[in-house]
């Protein structure tokens, strides 16, 4: 008598882990399913390389056109009869 | 702009021909900058034996301390016009001490020059030609030459812009252009270490190529009289090459007004794009 209880409570518990472990890996595996729609929604964000590299090529094209004005004009520039600008394996023109 | 015309770039052409000192040390015509000057003047000395004079070093021509008296400045037009450039340079008295006091003179780099020929067998320019220029496609315009016929050291030596730019990629490299090793890398760290200045305190000179700072950025220079400079920023991997008119301007106001374009335009500029990457 002593020892049916024992198993049943030992059965009930088992079940109990089971509905437990299958709840648990649910979650688990909905985890990976939600951080990757968070990547999705940060996308725009993970996207930014290309919008800093946009920003790189404005500041780039700014900073070179103005140098390459100045080295344009750069026989206005008083006594000066020419100026080069070279950068990173290119002149700047 | 000119920047396929040649153009005198002056005292700018010392610093080549640091780098051609280089190659001949490398190449073995000559032992290193220990080396002294005696055996080069063999008939000078012979006729007019002198120890501190003897004495004198490759690297004191290099680093402008003979300890000769200068015949730059005022005395840069008597020299050039004396019938013979190397004794007129080698008579002059010792006005320094050898290694010791720095005193800028065309005649040291004069002297470099003669050595340069004497050593190697060629003429000077045919020594650039063959281990400078040619490799690097560089195409020299007029070069002075002497009453004796040795190319001028230090001065009066014609060059394109595009090519000064070439001569400031080649130091920036490590001494490397085109995938070619044109002079050694020790060479290069050498030839740009501090070692002399103007004035007491003031350290920035190497073997013929200064140093300054601009916008915060170590700047490695190459300079001629009246504004012919080959600017070297390693840091931001920038060169620039300025050539002006000759006799258009040499007066301090007119550096003053480049240094503060270098400073507080271009080099700004430059490493703004730079440092965005």
């Amino acid at each position: 008598m002593s020892g049916k209880p024992t198993i049943t409570g030992w059965a009930l518990f088992l079940v109990l882990l089971l509905i437990v472990a299958l709840a648990a890996s649910a979650f688990l595996i909905d985890t990976p399913i939600e951080m990757s729609e968070a990547s999705k929604r940060v996308e725009p964000v993970t996207e930014s390389p290309d919008t800093r590299s946009e920003v790189r090529n404005t500041s780039r094209e700014f900073t070179r056109d103005s140098l390459a004005t100045l080295a344009g004009s750069a026989d206005n520039l008083g006594p000066i009869s020419s100026l080069l600008i070279y950068q990173e394996g290119e002149l700047i023109e | 702009m000119n920047a396929r015309l040649t153009h005198n770039i002056k005292s700018a052409s010392k610093s080549v021909l640091s780098i051609l000192v280089g190659i001949a040390i490398d190449e073995g015509y000559l032992e290193g900058v220990d080396q002294t000057i005696d055996e080069f003047f063999p008939d000078y000395f012979e006729s007019n034996p002198d120890s501190l004079k003897e004495a004198i070093t490759i690297g004191d021509l290099l680093t402008m301390r003979s300890g000769l008296a200068s015949t730059s400045r005022r005395s840069y037009g008597r020299w050039v016009i004396s019938d013979n450039w190397i004794d007129y340079k080698l008579n002059q008295p010792m006005t320094g001490r050898s290694g010791i006091d720095r005193d800028y003179s065309t005649g040291n780099t004069h002297l470099l020059s003669v050595i340069l020929t004497r050593a190697s067998g060629m003429s000077t320019r045919t020594f650039a030609n063959r281990y400078l220029f040619e490799p690097m496609d560089i195409r020299v315009g007029g070069w002075d030459r002497d009453p004796q016929g040795y190319y001028m050291g230090g001065n009066n030596m014609a060059l394109q812009p595009r090519d000064m730019i070439k001569i400031g990629e080649m130091m920036m490299n490590m001494g490397v252009y085109n995938s070619e090793q044109i002079v050694s890398p020790d060479w290069i760290v050498e030839s740009v270490k501090p070692v002399t200045g103007r004035r007491p305190g003031v350290t920035n000179y190497g073997y013929l190529w200064f140093r300054r700072e601009s916008a915060g950025f170590e700047m490695v220079y190459a300079f001629g009289n009246g504004g012919q400079y080959i600017l070297i920023i390693p840091k931001i991997e920038a060169i620039i090459a300025v050539t002006t008119r000759i006799g258009a301007s040499n007066t301090r106001s007119y550096r003053r007004e480049l240094f503060s374009l270098f400073d507080n335009t271009i080099v700004p500029g430059l490493s703004a794009f730079y440092v965005s990457k």
